[in-house]
């Protein structure tokens, strides 16, 4: 316990004076408040619209695809360091198992591509065949 | 002698109905519309032709056996471990004796004739298959009932044959009529499973406490099975006769409700309201019989006890010459036959009551011929009758309906006891037992005796009014139909037809207004009801009845012939008594056959032939230019008597009007007095209590994900920190 | 440099998980073959798959224990009969949902492929004593399930339903994630059973690690198993997700939860003095809280939450009977129970679903009124199902329940015993109103009920479920044999 005291007393010691300075500027800096001020900042340009804004979940969804096929190239590098300097019956099953793994990811591309999770156009909705109502030709 | 290969073939037995029962129910409909009512109907005949085919193999299998083995001891299947709690064992396992497959090939015998009979009685009917399903059920259980190899399958039996009799009594169920006769039948069998249920316990009470000291096998715990229990329980009975008694007794009024005795023969009349097939099958061939089967299989009990084998004997009595007074007042073809039923199936108790157990299953298997006969019979006079079952309408039908008039006047003669027919041998064999012996005694008075010359006079009395059935359907001067007048017809619409109501139980009751009770509908359902039976064209006086189609008198033909020629067969050289019980029975060992002195120096043989002749004779001389004026459609003008009886004596009624309001002024105590205060008082004190816990843990439930977290939170803290309390006070290893 | 051994693999034990994920796998192909499209190739798919997998676990019955994968995998009976209890509750559900996703309009074919993995997850949850591998299987099952749960899009309940699900429970797998790190801490194994190894030589550090670990992991489980305090999303979540999903939920998730916690306890059976009087007031509060909520409930689904928190109570007095007297109880009871709850929940559930139509949830009691007119068919099946969830006799509820009871009492656990009897009384009311609302309340107004058809899914469901619980009570001895083995 007594080695780590310094790095406990520095920690402390670091908040305080944060906390301090902060506290400091706040309470004795000069309040003027003007509507330009106050304003939001945005890179220099006057703010246009609520800064709420709704954007296409479109955005989200590119990002969650994203990371999942960015955690395959994580798995791939930890597992491409071991195989190399392994022996050669283990090199053959985590092959054959790395194999599967990255086929199940390419079926998951593949489903991504297919559903039309990149187009950026795409209307959702139902064949109504789907819904069990009578499919009317016409 | 468990798992005996070459008797394996039982649960085909078993199987073919229930196997027909799923077919007709899961995939009737869809038979039925895919390729025609016959092959539905063809479908459902065929399990039961099987079971039957295979049941002869194996009773052929089993003649094959010593006799003392294959009737006291039978061959045991067991098919699987059912009810295993603590040292009972109650496998499901059959048992194949002789009085099991004579069982057998009645039930699945006649019921696959009937099943083909009613293949063309139903044939107009809407919901065919589900016909068939509850037929087809009914089987299965009656062929477990009588196969099963311990009280617990008897009753499973018991109580299948019991709803599938309710489901086929008021298979025309939107008919409030149908409806409640099936509620009768359902509620008073309900009074007999209870007398069977606390038979059922006091054995297993009575065997539970000695299991030990007689040696029972304990350690497979099956000492509930027949083959086990049945060599021990005479000895056990020996040493407690007020149990015994009481067991017998308690049996008997199981018997009393399925068998349709006296006290709870009620609901079997108002069973005609099923179908007429239901009648022949359920209601006179096998289902009533399962009393006699009980007392068969249980017959050591009532031979242990002289007191319940004179109660037996005397109710059976008792219901024989009842039934048969009743008979007189009927107009209805079918209810005569019903009250027949019930007289018969009291002479059959007389037999047991008696001591002689193998007369009782003697009797029951001719009566299953000859009463089958008559019913399928009376079902094709009421097809050829456009549906009309009043006698009043019938007369002169000979000439239209040979082939059902000729089988029905052997099936008549059967029952009348002439000699050479099948009914003579048994009936005879009945009063010969009852006069003979002295088993049925209480303190000294030999009742079976008595017993005996009252079932002398009943035979008279049943071939007097069977006469009268059948001259009044098939003889007479004129073919009453023919007068039949627009306005009358409506007035007796009651009457009119196969689904329609019964007289008396239609005035029984009218007397207390349509359905006051609001038993079964509020008046605008009733008022709603809509009236199925239109579709049937009316009886008029225009109507030529016609012979009814090959696949209703095939039956007809064979069962005349097993009618006529089944009890010679039987009864000779004993061939019946022998393959029933080779060596007696175990304590009445000294049963007489006949009675040696009886009044006026005549033997028994003339005694019932003259019996029967005077019977016949009488209602010849009565009936034989058709129906008398003083019976016509004006029931003022009838006698006294015959008034009467068509009302049961007021017994019907009296029941009704005790158990209806007497139930409801019970009912209303019991909801007033002490429902509404006492316990209603308590159970809604504990229900706001409990709604008001309830409702606090609602508000917990307050839809804030926060919240549950925190509750979570809470929870596992508070799970580690008594964890934590516990290991560190050492509550620990 | 690294030698590892690579790992011998048994491809017969994890035969059904295979299966299973495979039938995943192929069902999302047809989907992507024909998107949007008739759902009818991919049930069909996905039943086979399920009957396939149901084969493969019993085929495996009479065969020997074993482990695979470094005894990361194994087979035992448990596990067996978890497999097998888990893919009869993910097809019962698979089979009624078709026609209910049609009458909800969300009629996705991802829903098969979906619902497929979580089973699997379910499934390595079940048949591994290493912790690892346990909370992979856990979150298989559950982030599946979230998805599944926030299905119908369009609803805000249900999105609720997906994010608090999601929320609370990844709080939830926070806890079971700390727990497995302090047991492995105080272990310096993954595997279960080193717990019961390392108990009795630990010292108080060691203990204290390991009893905290094995709270840690109880909340984690108990949250997936529904015990109270733990229990609070469970009505809330059954009633905004789609109820073919609720009933997998209450059925699979459920299952896969208690299996785990089986094994757990199993690990844990030397601290047990230390957690019995905890776990013993758990059961008791998750019983009656179940139930007395329920009371007050206006939604058939609700009601149905509550009653399956009831329904965990007592499925935990079982496994607290066999831990109390390992000797003299099995898990028998809690298989037959197990697969006595999966029918009759799933049934109950399959029924309310009856309820949606044109897009809409209708399950709150005035909206189903008159259902019985609608689809007696159902509606009599429902009678089954609300009879063996009270524990009537002639129903396999009122077996296990009774069989619960009896364990209770042999491992003299009479408190529990006692709490169980009480509680199933509690419970008549609830299910009582249920009934009523379907069969007594009528229509008000001119509202006409038609008399819909149901699809053949449904019926068969409702048959299936019906009649089993109805067999498992006449048969009960044979379904244990069945299910535990000749003993």
């Amino acid at each position: 316990m007594q080695a780590y005291l310094g790095i406990l007393a520095l920690v402390g010691l670091a908040a305080v004076i944060c906390a301090v300075m902060v506290t400091l500027s706040w309470v004795l800096g000069p309040k003027k408040v003007t509507p330009y001020k106050s304003s939001t900042y945005e890179c220099g340009v006057a703010p246009v619209g609520d800064s709420r804004e709704r954007f296409p979940i479109k955005f989200y969804l590119v990002a969650i695809l994203f990371i999942l096929f960015d955690i395959e190239v994580v798995f791939l590098w930890s597992w491409m360091t071991v195989f190399k300097h392994s022996s050669m019956e283990f090199m053959r099953t985590s092959f054959i198992s790395f194999l599967i793994y990255m086929s199940t990811f390419i079926l998951g591309y593949l489903y991504v591509i297919r559903v039309n999770a990149f187009d950026w156009d795409e209307t959702t909705s139902l064949e109504p065949a789907k819904l069990g109502e009578a499919v009317q030709e016409s | 002698m468990e798992g005996n290969q070459s008797f394996n073939l039982i649960w085909l037995v078993l199987g073919f109905p229930l196997f027909g029962f799923l077919i007709q129910s899961l995939l009737g409909k869809r038979i039925e519309k895919a390729f025609g009512r016959r092959v539905a109907g063809f479908l459902a005949v065929i399990p039961i032709v099987a079971a039957f085919g295979v049941a002869v193999l194996l009773t052929k299998q089993l003649a094959g056996m010593d006799a003392t083995q294959r009737a006291e001891v039978g061959v045991v299947q067991t098919l699987f471990s059912w009810i295993k709690i603590a040292s009972i064992n109650i496998p499901f396992e059959v048992r194949i004796d002789t009085l099991s497959m004579t069982m057998v090939l009645i039930i699945t015998g006649i019921g696959s004739l009937i099943h083909l009979y009613a293949t063309g009685y139903m044939a107009e009917e809407k919901d065919y298959t589900r016909f068939f399903t509850y037929l087809n059920l009914f089987i299965a259980a009656m062929l477990i009932l009588v196969l099963g190899n311990n009280l617990a399958l008897l009753f499973i039996g018991w109580e299948g044959v019991g709803v599938c009799s309710y489901l086929l009594i008021g298979f025309w169920y939107k008919d409030l009529a149908n409806s409640r006769a099936a509620n009768k039948a359902f509620i008073v069998n309900r009074i007999g499973d209870v007398g069977l249920t606390v038979g059922m316990f006091l054995l297993v009470v009575l065997l539970a406490g000695n299991k030990d000291k007689l040696g029972i096998d304990g350690a497979s715990g099956r000492w509930l099975s027949y083959d086990v229990m049945l060599p021990h329980l005479g000895e056990l009975l020996k040493g407690n006769p007020g149990m015994t008694t009481a067991i017998a007794l308690c049996l008997f009024v199981g018997a009393c409700g399925k068998s349709a005795q006296f006290p709870l023969y009620l609901w079997l009349p108002d069973a005609m309201a099923g179908p007429t097939p239901v009648s022949a099958l359920i209601h006179a061939a096998t289902m009533v019989t399962s009393g006699i089967v009980l007392l068969n299989r249980m017959n050591i009990v009532f031979q242990m006890s002289p007191v319940a084998s004179a109660i037996v004997c005397i109710v059976g009595a008792f219901t024989a010459l009842f039934a048969a007074l009743i008979a007189f007042g009927q107009t209805d073809i079918k209810k005569v036959l019903a009250y027949s039923t019930v007289s018969q199936l009291g002479f059959m108790f007389m037999a047991c009551g008696a001591g002689a157990y193998w007369v009782g299953m003697f009797h029951v298997t001719t009566h299953a011929f000859f009463k089958a006969l008559l019913f399928l019979g009376s079902g094709a006079v009421i097809h050829a009758m456009a549906h009309n079952q009043d006698m009043r309408n019938y007369g002169k039908l000979f000439k239209y309906i040979p082939i059902t008039a000729v089988t029905m006047f052997i099936g008549y003669f059967a029952i009348a006891g002439i000699p050479g027919l099948s009914g003579f041998f048994s009936k005879e064999a009945i009063l010969g037992y009852a006069l003979a012996n002295d088993h049925a005694q209480i303190s000294g008075v030999n009742f079976s005796y008595i017993v005996g010359w009252v079932g002398l006079g009943v035979a008279m009395l049943t071939a007097f009014y069977m006469t009268r059935m059948t001259l009044l359907t098939f003889n007479g001067k004129t073919e009453q139909w023919r007068s039949i007048e627009p306005h009358h017809h409506d007035e007796h619409d009651h009457a009119h037809d196969d689904h329609g109501h019964h007289d008396h139980a239609h005035h029984a009751h009218e007397d207390h207004g349509p359905d006051e009770h609001g038993f079964f509908y509020t008046d605008e359902e009733l008022a709603a009801q809509p009236h199925e039976h239109e579709h049937h064209h009316d009886l008029d006086k225009n109507h030529t009845p016609h012979e009814v189609p090959v696949s209703m008198w095939v039956p007809l033909v064979v069962l005349g012939v097993l009618s006529a020629g089944g009890g010679y067969v039987l009864a000779n050289n004993h061939l019946f008594e022998h393959w029933l019980y080779p060596n007696g029975l175990s304590v009445l060992k000294e049963l007489e056959e006949h009675p040696h002195h009886l009044p006026g120096g005549l033997s028994l043989m003339a005694y019932s032939i003259i019996a029967a002749g005077l019977g016949i004779v009488f209602g010849a001389i009565i009936y034989f230019r058709g129906l008398p004026k003083k019976e016509g459609w004006d029931e003022s003008k009838w006698s006294p008597f015959r008034r009467a009886a068509r009302d049961q004596f007021g017994y019907d009624n009296a029941m009704v009007s005790a158990s209806v309001d007497g139930g409801r002024d019970l009912a209303t105590f019991s909801w007033r007095g002490l429902d509404a205060t006492v316990i209603d008082g308590a159970v809604n004190g504990s229900g706001w209590l409990a709604t008001g816990i309830g409702k606090v843990l609602g508000w917990l439930q307050n839809g804030f994900i926060r919240a549950y977290a925190a509750g979570m939170l809470l929870g596992g803290v508070a799970i580690l920190g008594y964890l934590a309390y516990a290991l560190f006070t050492g509550v620990k290893k | 440099m690294f030698n590892f051994p690579a790992p011998t693999i048994d491809w017969v034990i994890i035969a059904p998980t295979m299966i299973v994920s495979i039938t995943g796998l192929l069902a999302l192909c047809l989907e992507m073959i024909w998107p949007k499209r008739d759902n009818t190739w991919i049930i069909g798919v996905s039943l086979v798959g399920l009957i396939m997998a149901a084969v493969s676990v019993v085929a495996q019955f009479s065969y020997p224990e074993a482990t695979t994968f470094s005894d990361t995998v194994i087979r035992d009976r448990f596990a067996l009969v978890m497999q097998l209890l888990l893919i009869v509750a993910a097809f019962c559900s698979l089979l009624f949902s078709e026609s209910y996703l049609r009458d909800k309009r969300i009629s996705y074919g991802e829903f098969y492929p979906i619902i497929l993995w979580s089973l699997v997850g379910g499934m390595v949850m079940v048949t591994t004593r290493n912790m690892l591998l346990m909370f992979l299987g856990i979150e298989i099952l559950s982030i599946a399930l979230y998805v599944l749960a926030g299905l119908s899009r369009s609803e805000s309940k249900s999105e609720e339903s997906a994010l608090k699900y999601f929320l609370l429970g990844s709080f939830a797998s926070g806890f079971l994630l700390y727990g497995v790190a302090l047991l492995y801490g105080a272990t310096g194994s993954l595997d279960i059973s080193a717990i019961a190894s390392a108990w009795p030589r630990a010292d108080l550090m060691h203990q204290t690690l390991l009893v905290f670990g094995f709270g840690m992991v109880f909340v984690g489980l108990g949250f997936k198993s529904a015990f109270v305090p733990f229990h609070q999303w469970t009505p809330d979540v059954y009633q905004g997700a789609p109820t073919n999903v609720s009933a997998f939920m209450a059925a699979g998730s459920k299952i896969g939860a208690l299996a785990a916690l089986w094994r757990f306890l199993e690990g844990a059976e030397g601290m047990k003095a230390i957690w019995m009087p905890a776990l013993t007031v758990v059961a008791i509060l998750t019983m009656t809280a179940g139930n007395l909520a329920a009371l007050v409930q206006k939604d058939a689904k609700r009601v149905l939450g509550y009653s399956s928190i009831s329904h965990a109570g007592y499925i935990l007095v079982g496994i607290l009977a066999h831990f109390a007297a390992p000797d003299k109880v099995g898990f028998g009871s809690l298989a037959y129970y197990l697969l006595s709850y999966t029918l009759m929940t799933v049934g109950a559930f399959a029924v309310v679903s009856l309820g949606a139509n044109k897009g809409k949830e209708g399950t709150k009691f005035e909206e189903l009124r008159g259902l019985w007119r609608r689809s007696p068919f159902a509606v009599a099946c429902l009678i089954v199902f609300v009879a063996s969830l009270i524990g009537i006799p002639l129903t396999s509820g009122f077996a296990g329940k009774f069989m619960i009871f009896g364990d209770a009492l042999k491992a003299n656990l009479t408190v529990l015993a006692i709490a169980l009897a009480i509680n199933s009384i509690l419970s008549v009311a609830y299910y009582l109103q249920m009934i009523k609302a379907m069969f007594v309340d009528d229509v008000e107004g001119d509202e006409v009920i038609e008399k819909r058809p149901v699809s053949l899914g449904m019926t068969t469901v409702c048959a299936l479920c019906a009649g089993g619980i109805v067999a498992a009570f006449i048969f009960t001895p044979v379904v244990i044999e069945f299910l535990v083995g000749k003993s």
